[in-house]
């Protein structure tokens, strides 16, 4: 997975409630009354937020949870890249 | 080059310089799809007669120039999606693969009938629509999709799958019946059942246009639109755009239900023309109802002053917040609860909850619950904010707009009902029963995961 921005995307017909995730990236993800996933609106994930989230989505056991790469217009490149080295 | 445009008869509705308004029925003066023998099927040889042959794109060049057309017709889904169905056929005609065209009748919405009503009197503008679709993304087949328990529906689209073996150079066309339920006619779910799954949403990263059943590019298009489509293919952008409005151009289908005179009865409309005229010369109304339920059984209740004024259009509804969906229009009866009707509403969608989605299936019924202790005068204030606090959270949260929908009747209810909600906690019931069509098939023909 050679992307250093990208957006977390639950499938919530997957999800069974387990919770690891939000135990992981608790900024990122919220769980409704009866314990499902749901995704915080961020902006695209980099440096330490998208550390997170791919252990969230290591952690899922019903592959809930996918990061969806993000493509940065080569006149932001250089800022994007700055952005995750934080 | 060749314009696909052409007009080979006289445009149903008028010429392509006159604007075009009115509110017609089956038959009647003023209508576009609905032109035609009234009360009855039209044949293939009284369609062909009526309209002419239709035109089918051959060349690579052809092909784009009805792509043109399409695009500048400004043609929307009428299935409620409110999409652009030249995006559909762009994306399947650019992608490789063997495409196929879905013309989705299920029509799942319990009280909506246009489709019904044009697959049973009108197949052949359909079967037009959905062939010069085909024709357009290079598909050499076209499957009907339909609910299991529609049997005269049935019964006319195989009539015309075998009238229209007579005619040359058409692709081949294949009638399927899934079961019913309210989720199953959700166009991923319509992809799923005829990817030999179970008929139920599936979230999709890439659209159906691109790789849908079995990983073909897949056109699913609802039934009016592709009717729409057939009448666009033969008179044009320019005469499409003569009925409604530059923001939502082309005439729409209507279902009257609830307190109207003659439920069920199916409209076409041309903007610019309010609901009030509609629900007057065609409801039986003769002065504003408490409240109009506009767009489906997942859409949006608005009072009744302020329907009666609003347009016919799908443009500017949007622009209001409401969604004309599958263009279902549901006034209340004076001396019918809103409250009450929308239980039983709410009972319904949270039964028809595919079950895979956590707060879809858990909070949906917790939603009808919250509403009949209120409707019931159990609730207090606090439940009603509670109420409001489960609602946002569930929203958005599905794979599919399901819940969405549920949780819009909800607010708008308690927003349009605010003085009966007072009325129903304070003890002092509003005393209107449960009136108005507001039918609810059987609970046991929901759909399962």
């Amino acid at each position: 997975m050679k992307f250093d921005r990208a957006r977390l995307v639950a499938n919530p017909a997957l999800c069974d409630g387990h919770g690891i995730c939000v135990l992981r990236s608790p900024d990122l993800l919220t769980l409704d009354a009866w314990g499902f996933v749901g995704v915080e609106e961020t902006e695209p994930l980099s440096g330490r937020d998208l550390r997170r989230a791919r252990s969230s989505v290591a952690a899922c056991p019903e592959r809930a949870l996918s990061l969806v790469p993000v493509h940065v217009a080569t006149g932001n490149g250089a800022r994007a890249r700055a952005d995750s080295s934080q | 080059m060749t314009t696909p445009a052409m007009a080979l008869a006289p445009a149903p509705g008028g010429d392509d310089t006159v604007p075009h308004t009115g509110i017609g029925a089956l038959g009647g003066p003023g209508t576009r799809l609905l032109a035609g023998p009234a009360r009855r099927r039209e044949t293939l040889a009284e369609h062909c007669e009526r309209l002419g042959l239709l035109p089918l794109p051959y060349s690579d060049t052809a092909r784009e120039a009805v792509i043109d057309v399409v695009a500048a017709s400004g043609l929307v889904g009428r299935g409620g999606g409110e999409f652009p169905i030249v995006a559909k056929l762009t994306a399947a005609l650019r992608t490789s693969g063997i495409p196929i065209v879905v013309v989705n009748g299920s029509e799942s919405e319990p009280a909506s009938g246009k489709d019904a009503l044009l697959l049973r009197y009108r197949p052949h503008l359909v079967l037009d629509g959905a062939s010069l679709a085909a024709a357009v993304v290079g598909a050499p087949q076209i499957v009907v999709y339909l609910h299991e328990d529609t049997g005269a529906t049935y019964a006319s689209v195989m009539e015309a799958v075998r009238e229209r073996g007579q005619l040359p150079g058409m692709p081949g066309i294949v009638v399927t019946t899934c079961a019913s339920g309210f989720v199953a006619g959700e166009s991923s779910a319509v992809v799923s059942a005829l990817s030999g799954g179970v008929p139920v949403p599936r979230r999709r990263s890439v659209p159906a246009a691109v790789s849908g059943i079995h990983g073909r590019p897949t056109v699913v298009s609802n039934v009016e639109t592709l009717a729409h489509l057939g009448l666009i293919a033969r008179f044009g952008a320019g005469w499409f755009r003569t009925a409604g409005s530059g923001a939502a151009p082309g005439s729409t289908l209507l279902t009257l239900a609830g307190g109207v005179a003659h439920p069920g009865l199916v409209l076409e409309v041309s903007a610019p023309v309010s609901l009030g005229q509609v629900l007057a010369e065609h409801g039986g109304l003769a002065h504003p109802p408490p409240a109009v339920l506009i767009g489906g059984y997942g859409g949006r209740w608005i009072s009744g002053g302020a329907a009666w004024h609003a347009p016919v259009d799908r443009a500017l509804l949007r622009r209001a917040g409401v969604s004309l969906g599958c263009g279902l229009v549901a006034p209340l009866p004076h001396d019918s609860c809103g409250l009450r009707v929308t239980v039983r509403l709410l009972d319904y969608l949270a039964g028809q909850s595919a079950g895979q989605c956590g707060s879809c299936l858990f909070g949906l019924p917790r939603l009808a619950v919250d509403l009949r202790a209120i409707v019931e005068g159990r609730a207090t204030r606090g439940d009603i904010r509670r109420s409001h606090e489960l609602a946002h959270s569930i929203s958005g949260r599905g794979a599919c707009a399901h819940p969405d929908g549920a949780v819009a009747l909800l607010e708008s209810a308690l927003e349009v009902f605010s003085a009966d909600v007072r009325r129903h906690i304070h003890g002092r019931p509003c005393g209107g029963g449960l009136r108005g069509w507001f039918p609810v098939p059987d609970a046991s023909a929901g759909a399962s995961a």
